[in-house]
């Protein structure tokens, strides 16, 4: 055997750094790299911090797990220290205690996925249940000089379990693909439409039109990845987003609320926050890496979330669940309990519906089972299209 | 229910292969992402070090070559696809500065034939078991060679071809190669059998 051999295999033969060292490393690489406001440093110049990270690493948590702390402690307290989570496949840490670290953890897991481009289109693959549409459709009224008046039918359609494929366009440019295999009807029973279908409900292949201009729902503009990114990734600012987006968009509701006498109630503001986001989570699946922390750390601050630690999402992983209950209902975002990832959502009656379904039935269910930036939707041939 | 023969399938992985150079300039815009080069080429750096310095020290110095690469990151030549090179420069020019401790390192290797790098010795490779023989004496070879040569030696040892040490070096590549041919000569004298006490020019500058 020749030198360079032996020295080859000399080096090869070194020992792999540790677990703790690589989550550590990784959690001071990514509370250096500034991150929105939040994530950063309490108290901090956050210019100064940027512009000396070294500085500010040398004086705070080193990751040396074999003479310092404990690997755990180390990456705790470096999570202290700058107020950012630590959400990594196989981390040492405790599982989190309460929603608001959860949420800490998803919002530095949400930092890490990748950025699409315009031209680009996001794929998701899910697996969903949702109410088929109801046998008799929604009546509207309309009173002159007030509001129209939605009257939805007491009896809805069943729940059914579907699969979708979806090619979204990144910026709206051009028209996507949706492919479903139950008979289609949003995947919502209302209120929050999370897939957009169009024309005739039926099953099978459909181009998606373009979500910029052709998505016919309180959503508008907000389907797409695009959009999302000119959005304030800071959790204050997309709070007082939402809630500008909805006094806008319901003003006619907020209107007539108030012409009855109800006033529009904290509770109902932290419930239009959560729909807001569980939407957003659902229907793009693939969020701009800042947007989606801001999301998540917007989320912890909504008044009534609650850590579910176990719960099994849709497609039988296991997960954790951020949930708020709504009008009898429990809503659940469900995240990975080793990644921090966001999995999915699912709403569970709390109270039996009395003639239609027991409390515990799941009424409207998405489990993302892949997302991906990709180059590519499949061509649609003639004969495929609905 | 749709046919299932016109049913679409995703057609394997379509995302596009992000290179290292894509990264990094995205990182200017979203700083967070410079997070993927680490876990693309942590451990590699890691190691790296630990061969050099010992795994304690690679613990602080490899965590700080990856701060000094976030930090100077908007230099990046983005001509070059892949970061390796440029992080491996980076950790050498790190260990430069503590060169008599590397010294110290492998003669503490030469003299107890304990080698605080390595991983623990449960495989079966042939070439390990011989290296891990041959270690003391590599070690020493190591330490009597000129920081100059060992960088090279040990860059081209660990993965990188003579275009990647000498851009990791900011060198041209006539004299890596020239270096390399020298280290070689010096390495392979000492395994031959010549004093492996590790007495060599490193001692000159402690």
């Amino acid at each position: 055997m020749n030198e360079m051999k032996l020295l080859e295999a000399f080096c090869a033969s070194v020992a792999k750094p540790s677990a703790q060292w690589q989550d550590c490393t990784r959690a001071r690489l990514l509370s250096t790299a500034a991150a929105p406001p939040g994530l950063i440093a309490r108290g901090r110049g956050r210019t100064k911090d940027r512009a000396r990270p070294l500085t500010r690493l040398r004086h705070a948590v080193t990751c040396h797990p074999r003479t310092a702390l404990t690997a755990a402690a180390a990456a705790t307290a470096a999570a202290v220290v700058f107020g950012a989570g630590i959400a990594f496949g196989g981390s040492s840490l405790a599982p989190p205690a309460n929603a608001a670290e959860l949420l800490q953890r998803a919002a530095a897991t949400a930092l890490t996925v990748p950025v699409a481009h315009a031209g680009q289109y996001i794929y998701t693959e899910a697996v969903g249940a949702k109410q088929q549409p109801p046998p008799v459709p929604p009546q509207i009224t309309k009173p002159k000089g007030k509001p129209a008046i939605t009257q939805y039918p007491a009896k809805p359609g069943p729940i059914v379990k579907e699969t979708e494929q979806m090619w979204a366009s990144v910026d709206g440019s051009k028209p996507g693909v949706l492919d479903m295999t139950a008979p289609c009807g949003p995947l919502w029973s209302s209120g929050a439409p999370v897939r957009p279908t169009y024309g005739a409900c039926h099953a099978g292949i459909e181009p998606l039109g373009r979500p910029d201009s052709s998505y016919a729902s309180p959503y508008a503009g907000l389907g797409t990845y695009a959009a999302l990114e000119k959005l304030p990734a800071n959790p204050t600012a997309l709070l007082e987003y939402i809630q500008k987006y909805y006094a806008t968009s319901y003003a006619q509701q907020i209107a007539a609320q108030q012409a009855a006498g109800g006033p529009v109630t904290a509770g109902s503001m932290a419930n239009w926050d959560f729909t807001w986001m569980r939407s957003t989570l659902d229907f793009v699946a693939v969020l701009p890496p800042r947007l989606g922390a801001a999301l998540f750390q917007a989320l912890a601050r909504i008044p009534g979330i609650y850590l579910i630690p176990h719960v099994t999402d849709y497609a039988s992983r296991p997960g954790m669940a951020v949930a708020m209950t709504i009008y009898g209902q429990r809503q659940e975002l469900i995240f990975d309990p080793d990644t921090y990832q966001y999995l999915g959502s699912q709403t569970v009656l709390t109270q039996p519906l009395p003639g239609l379904w027991p409390a515990g039935t799941i009424i409207q269910a998405i489990a993302l089972l892949k997302t991906a930036v990709v180059n590519t939707a499949p061509k649609l041939s003639t004969g495929t299209v609905y | 229910m749709s046919n299932a023969d016109t049913r679409l399938r995703y057609q394997g992985p379509r995302e596009p292969a992000v290179t290292d150079a894509a990264l990094i300039a995205e990182s200017l815009r979203i700083p967070e992402r410079f997070a993927l080069i680490f876990d693309r080429h942590g451990e590699a750096i890691h190691r790296y070090v630990a061969r050099r310095l010992g795994p304690d020290v690679a613990d602080d110095l490899a965590a700080e070559t990856f701060l000094l690469a976030f930090q100077r990151r908007d230099g990046y030549d983005t001509t070059c696809a892949g970061a390796r090179p440029w992080l491996y420069g980076i950790a050498t020019n790190l260990i430069a500065r503590r060169r008599q401790a590397e010294a110290r390192f492998y003669r503490a290797i030469a003299r107890t034939g304990i080698d605080p790098a390595a991983e623990p010795v449960d495989d079966t490779v042939a070439a390990r078991v011989s290296a891990q023989a041959s270690r003391g004496r590599l070690a020493a070879a190591l330490a009597a060679l000129s920081s100059g040569d060992r960088d090279v030696l040990l860059l081209a040892a660990s993965e990188l071809s003579y275009a990647e040490t000498a851009r990791a070096l900011g060198l041209p590549v006539g004299t890596v190669s020239s270096r390399l041919v020298r280290a070689r000569a010096k390495v392979r004298e000492v395994l031959g059998g010549v004093n492996p006490a590790g007495t060599g020019e490193e001692n000159a500058d402690e």
